[in-house]
């Protein structure tokens, strides 16, 4: 061997050397971290860093023995499809092979065959809409829109309401997708349908379709969307006279409902929805006060509602990571698919196990149950018992 | 009165007075006569301040008023009847002539009645729409309106165009008195016989240049009119 | 159903006031100036985020909806000097183009003071009116005043004042009324002053009962232009007429058709106008300029 030949391997070693001490496992995260939802994705893409920052401070993955950093990608979707493709195909074209979100119901079917044909694993924390996940590439830790209908199911049959009325924001593709599911499940239990009205983002008079409504005076009014508009239905509606019940579905922050609407007039509204991260936060959660402890150290705010989804699928996929002690896709995903909660520890989120104990299902789906939560005061407060007013 | 030296006007490339020089004194009414396209209207919405003169200067009462607005012009005293009439034809015949007197505050009755007097059709019509008068009685209005605006040179735009011959004889009557008033007449036409009854001095206006002018009597009956007007 | 009608009307007659409200800037300025002033839903805009920003620094709602106003009306001259003056001479497609840049301007700068979170002002006149046939909100009834005051007070600065002599003028014959001594720049600030006050007003109402946002503006000044194609492009009255028509047309289809239909039926009334009578309710058949 000559002095050239030495060196030359001395080069590479030195060079193969440094790689690996430096070398981090890229995960990317895909929200709307700027435009129109950007209040529910800022909170979702922080939470994420937070897990990361915590589980590399605790020292890091074990991927088969070897000690591995963390490092977040960010991608801003900007809530639109146009934005979510763009920002996926820049991750990809970064080499970022593991990739969480989106948040949005209108992005994540954009990204959907792009993934399904890349070496990619997904887990989406956001979207509740039907069909993003097929167990085999591609999980998801948010409910569907089906099981946020089951808590709305259980509520109409425990208070036995003899009639009721919908109101749904028509530009929801989960919510018009599910809507004849709901009505189906309400004639079964005996409810009845009496009015299905439509409405749509953005919309502000809604005195029409609330007249016929509150003309035909249902027990209970269900409505189906986000909170601006829930928060003026709920009022206009009241102003209409009418004096039943209102049932909300939709993930609502106080901050939001409170601008649209006097804490007064929102006492006693229903919220039929999976637990946010503020009901975890109302029932004591212990990880869920440490999450958002952490968090408001960290970002000097506190965690949004959907912050403890987000958090629970970086642990997700760390654990996945580490069970299948290797960063090829393929590799995490199939550990995934087998993974228990009891895998991983740090989970906020309440999921309900599959019969086999594992948390996604065939289709890559976890289980997590609607609960119902109830105005009080100036925010939602978990309703224990259905039947009870 | 008006003295108007060598200005050019045009719009973009299009170069539609050159070197236009003519003056004007008060007590000889005078008329620019020119074919369809010579430069006619050019020339009287330049005198308003309505274009803009790329090169040259007009001259008012001996005072330069090239830079000036039209408004301030109008309160000068150039005031222009312009071609195809131009009333506001939803409003009232009475609001047309306050609109007349826009720049000297609300008129008073009597320069109203004034107006009347010399034209009473329309004190008869003064509550219509002037949109409704006839083509010779929306003449009258605008050279009512005209005088509203108390005038001290007059620059008429074409006002026997589309009026039947006896209507143009009325106009052509009517701006007689207006002269006789004391005010300048810069009367811009193509129809000879309106600018006979009118003018004492005429200037012939061919592609944008001023070439040739005279006493009217002469100009108008001359060999030299046949040949550079009509084209013969 | 039918015993709802009286409701149906009062809530149709509430929200067309609304749209008359916005509309009757619209039209001024564009029935004036021929100018398309799509900025007007962001003068609009402004109009609530000024008054949430004067009732943030403690001023009373009224006081701080009148000072709002009067900015915007100063906005509205501002306006017209940058987006439409120097394009003077250009196409009616240009000052489109024009006036959605300026449109997107207000928007950013909205975004970048206030942030894309939507604000509410506390409304000013809680409570419901209650009669055997229907009821209303206070507020509703309010919007319905201002928008009958403001057409009175329209009327009369167009029908009794000089500034409205000039301005009825520029608008039925722009060079005559030049040549009368009209200054064109004090009738163009005054009309974008007056229908600026319109979009202010509606906006600093509005904001009392609806979420203030940047793009708020957006379909208020797209359901104006409907309004305008109904009552006649540059009509006040049609402005006004075309409003209500527009609001109990849609109350009515979401009340008694349905509502999934309620945007198509606007503009199957909209097709239904071209079709019948496409200067729309109180327009010239042709406008002569």
């Amino acid at each position: 061997m000559t002095r050239k030949h030495l060196l030359a391997a001395a080069v590479a070693a030195a060079i193969a050397g440094q790689a690996g001490a430096a070398e981090t496992v890229r995960i990317g995260e895909l929200h709307p971290i700027t435009g129109p939802a950007s209040y529910y994705g800022l909170p979702e893409s922080q939470a994420i860093r937070l897990a990361a920052e915590q589980i590399n401070a605790a020292g890091g993955l074990d991927i088969g023995g070897e000690t591995r950093m963390i490092e977040i990608v960010s991608g801003d979707t900007q809530a639109s499809p146009t934005g979510g493709v763009a920002a996926l195909r820049k991750l990809m074209a970064d080499g970022v092979q593991i990739i969480i979100g989106p948040l949005s119901s209108g992005v994540a079917p954009a990204l959907t065959p792009i993934i399904a044909s890349a070496d990619v694993v997904q887990i989406v924390d956001g979207s509740i809409a039907e069909g993003l996940t097929d167990g085999r590439r591609m999980f998801r830790n948010q409910a569907t829109v089906g099981d946020y209908n089951l808590a709305l199911e259980r509520l109409a049959k425990a208070r036995g309401y003899d009639s009721v009325a919908i109101m749904t924001d028509r530009f929801h593709a989960g919510f018009m997708e599910s809507q004849d599911d709901l009505t189906a499940v309400f004639s079964e239990q005996g409810n009845a349908v009496v009015a299905e009205e439509y409405y749509k983002l953005g919309d502000t008079d809604f005195s029409g379709q609330l007249t016929t409504i509150a003309g035909a005076d249902p027990d209970a009014l269900i409505v189906r969307g986000y909170p601006s508009e829930g928060a003026l239905i709920t009022r206009q509606v009241r102003d209409l006279g009418y004096e039943g019940q209102i049932v909300w579905e939709m993930v609502s922050p106080p901050s939001t409902v409170m601008k649209n609407i006097d804490a007064a007039t929102m006492e006693g509204v229903l919220n039929a929805i999976p637990p946010t991260t503020e009901d975890y936060l109302n029932l004591g959660n212990p990880r869920a006060i440490a999450m958002a402890e952490a968090y408001e150290a960290t970002y000097g705010s506190v965690p949004g509602e959907l912050a403890a989804l987000s958090f629970d699928a970086l642990h997700i996929v760390a654990a996945a990571i580490e069970k299948a002690g290797s960063i090829e896709p393929a590799d995490i995903a199939g550990a995934m698919a087998t993974l228990t909660a009891a895998e991983v520890p740090a989970l906020i989120n309440t999921y309900g196990a599959q019969e086999d104990g594992r948390l996604f299902d065939e289709t890559g789906q976890v289980s997590l149950p609607g609960a119902v939560s109830v105005w009080q005061g100036e925010g939602w407060v978990p309703l224990t018992d259905l039947a009870a007013d | 009165m008006l003295e108007i030296r060598d200005i050019d006007v045009g719009y973009g490339g299009l170069r539609v007075l050159q070197e236009f020089s003519i003056r004007i004194a008060r007590e000889r009414p005078a008329a620019v006569l020119g074919t369809n396209g010579a430069g006619k209207t050019t020339l009287c919405r330049t005198l308003s301040g309505l274009l803009p003169v790329r090169r040259g200067q007009i001259l008012f009462d001996g005072e330069d008023v090239t830079a000036l607005g039209s408004a301030e012009r109008v309160r000068r005293g150039i005031v222009q009847v312009p071609e195809g009439r131009q009333v506001f034809p939803e409003m009232s015949v009475l609001d047309n002539l306050r609109l007349g007197a826009f720049v000297h505050g609300e008129p008073s009755r009597e320069e109203i009645a004034e107006v009347h007097a010399l034209f009473p059709i329309l004190a008869e019509r003064s509550r219509q729409n002037a949109g409704l008068l006839s083509g010779g009685e929306q003449q009258m209005l605008a050279l009512g309106r005209a005088l509203m605006t108390r005038p001290r040179l007059l620059i008429l735009d074409e006002p026997s165009q589309g009026l039947a011959p006896k209507a143009v004889d009325q106009v052509g009557e009517a701006v007689r008195r207006i002269a006789a008033r004391g005010v300048a007449i810069l009367l811009v036409e193509q129809n000879l016989a309106l600018a006979e009854m009118v003018a004492e001095h005429a200037f012939i206006l061919e592609t944008g240049r001023c070439v040739r002018d005279g006493p009217a009597a002469e100009l108008l009956s001359g060999d030299a009119l046949a040949k550079s007007y009509l084209g013969i | 159903m039918l015993e709802l009608l009286p409701q149906q009307l009062a809530n149709g007659l509430a929200l067309g006031s609304t749209y008359a409200l916005v509309a009757m800037g619209l039209t001024l300025i564009f029935g004036v100036l021929l100018i398309p002033n799509f900025a007007h839903g962001e003068l609009y805009m402004l109009g609530g985020f000024l008054t949430y920003a004067g009732v943030t620094a403690g001023l009373d709602f009224w006081l701080a909806a009148v000072l709002a106003t009067v900015l915007v009306m100063g906005l509205g001259v501002l306006v017209d000097r940058i987006t439409f003056k120097p394009l003077e001479q250009a196409s009616g497609l240009s000052l489109m183009i024009s006036a959605l840049a300026m449109s997107i301007v207000l928007q950013q700068i909205a975004t970048i003071t206030w942030g894309t979170e939507p604000r509410t002002i506390p409304n000013p006149v809680p409570g419901i009116l209650r009669t055997p046939f229907a009821s209303l909100t206070y507020h509703k009834l309010l919007i319905i005043a201002v928008m009958v005051l403001g057409a009175v007070g329209l009327w009369a600065i167009l029908n009794r004042t000089r500034l409205g002599l000039s301005i009825r003028a520029v608008s039925q014959n722009r060079d005559a009324a030049l040549l009368m001594g009209i200054e064109m720049w004090k009738v163009r600030a005054a009309t974008f002053a007056i229908g600026a006050a319109f979009g202010a007003l509606a906006g600093a109402l509005l904001g009392a009962a609806f979420p203030i946002y940047p793009t708020m503006g957006v379909i208020p000044v797209l359901k104006a232009l409907v309004v305008l194609v109904l009552g006649g492009i540059g009509s006040i009255p049609g402005a006004i007429l075309g409003g209500l028509l527009l609001g109990v047309a849609e109350v009515l289809i979401a009340g008694y058709i349905s509502s999934e239909l309620q945007d198509i039926g606007a503009f199957v009334i909209l097709v239904a106008m071209l079709l019948v009578r496409p200067q729309g309710l109180f327009g010239r058949a042709q406008i002569e300029r």
